[in-house]
């Protein structure tokens, strides 16, 4: 048989078999919107008490690599904490005047006070996505607890960690903040000006994002923070995502955007909190 | 009796092993490798394995069993998407089809047409964020380069397993 013949043959069978795959894929995806289907669970659940057994080891040799080769670089953080530790000392004892200033600032402008109420759900990170151009893991929590696609993800500090895109019963895909297909509405600056955080690959890689589409006339500087701004309802307003480290201006001069280091050190992570229902009052 | 004459049970007991094969290198690429990074890049092997099987086995082999890596391969990462089913049944075909026609199935025909394969998957990993989200090109396309050389170590291990594997059948019969 010619090789044209052979092609022609067999290649089209297959062509066939792929279309009936990819147009039962396409089909099952858009009408689970994200959720995961059978199969997907199936596999999920077959692969928990591996991912869970091969993060341990993992989590083990890391943790010896970690003794022998940061030892240095833990002492010498441990000295920056212990001063960072006396600056925040101070800190807390200007802290009465400052609160005591700011309540009568509230009155003065008569603000209503606001107050969120978050339910949230501890999970355990048990494997990171395989691919090079995304930053997303799996956590070991899904939708018979009570998680919800698009549910916000933060540390214990409630430092903004990332979003859910896929759930399946036991287990959840979450994207991190520094993911290229991100995008947080922010607040950042002392006059809170609004913006995007949208990923870039080159920052990705270096656990970095950017604060873009800011307004016209918007003033960011190094070291302000930059928080949610809770727009479209999917994050609640006034999380820390992280903190400008600096600001930058595009190829054509007009546009500027800052890089944000994020609060939450994305690859040191292995617990993380859902925010299952917030609600703000008022 | 009469059913089971018609069943190849040969051929059956070589696709479980092979699916065996499979489902251990996704799963050793998803939970283990996913958090291996060399030079910021973490491999992607799994085309190199579907290379190996078209080429000890043909070009419909490959396609098939293809077809069920790059299915459970986008599968297992995240989004929804299609390109890896795609992909890697086009490898495992065109590979079984070149070695019929082309190539021989040496150690070096081998590592090149594998080579080629880690290259393309890279590329086609990046490609949507070069065209759809405005990403320079230079520190995508150094990564997607790193990816290929980083999984290559990976393949020398594939060609020598699905070799052994397809010569189960030939020293059985």
């Amino acid at each position: 048989m010619k090789l044209r013949n052979y092609i022609s043959k067999y290649g089209f069978r297959l062509a066939i078999a792929v279309a009936i795959v990819a147009l039962i894929v396409l089909s099952v995806s858009s009408v689970l919107g994200g959720r995961a289907g059978f199969l997907k669970n199936i596999d999920g659940a077959l692969k928990a008490p591996v991912q869970k057994a091969a993060t341990s080891i993992l989590d083990w040799i890391e943790g010896i690599y970690g003794y022998i080769y940061e030892y240095d670089r833990v002492l010498e953080e441990n000295h920056s904490l212990r001063a960072e530790n006396a600056a925040l000392r101070q800190a807390a004892r200007d802290y009465d005047d400052l609160e005591a200033e700011n309540e009568r600032l509230r009155q003065l402008f008569e603000w209503s006070e606001k107050r969120t109420d978050l339910v949230m759900e501890s999970a355990k990170i048990v494997s990171w996505d395989a691919s090079n151009y995304t930053s997303a893991f799996t956590i070991s929590k899904g939708s018979e607890h009570g998680i919800e696609m698009g549910d916000c993800v933060v540390t214990e500090y409630g430092a903004l960690v990332g979003q859910i895109i896929e759930l399946g019963n036991e287990w959840a895909v979450v994207r991190t903040v520094i993911d290229v297909e991100m995008d947080v509405g922010a607040l950042a600056g002392i006059d809170s000006y609004a913006g995007v955080i949208t990923g870039e690959f080159s920052l990705m890689k270096q656990g970095l994002t950017r604060l873009t589409y800011l307004a016209s006339g918007a003033q960011i500087f190094p070291n302000d923070e930059v928080l949610t701004s809770g727009k479209g309802g999917s994050f609640p307003a006034g999380l820390l995502v992280g903190e400008i480290t600096s600001v930058m201006t595009e190829a054509g001069g007009q546009v500027t955007y800052g890089i944000i280091t994020p609060a939450c050190d994305v690859s040191r992570l292995s617990q993380v909190f859902i925010i299952k229902d917030f609600e703000i009052v008022e | 009796m009469i059913f089971l004459d018609l069943i190849n049970l040969k051929k059956i007991r070589k696709a479980i092993v092979y699916l065996f094969c499979i489902v251990l290198t996704l799963w050793l690429q998803t939970m283990v490798f996913s958090r291996v990074a060399f030079l910021g890049a973490k491999p992607f092997f799994v085309p190199a394995l579907v290379v190996a099987i078209g080429l000890f086995e043909g070009g419909i082999w490959g396609g098939v069993l293809g077809l069920v890596t790059g299915f459970y391969c986008d599968m297992s990462l995240s989004g929804n998407t299609i390109q890896f089913t795609v992909f890697c049944t086009a490898c495992g075909f065109f590979s079984g089809c070149l070695v019929d026609f082309v190539i021989n199935r040496r150690f070096v025909s081998y590592m090149l047409l594998a080579a080629l394969t880690l290259l393309a998957a890279a590329f086609i990993q990046a490609a949507p964020l070069w065209l759809f989200r405005d990403t320079a090109p230079a520190p995508l396309f150094s990564v997607a380069g790193l990816q290929a050389v980083w999984s290559l170590p990976f393949a020398v291990l594939f060609y020598y397993i699905t070799r052994a594997i397809a010569g189960m059948e030939s020293t059985q019969t």
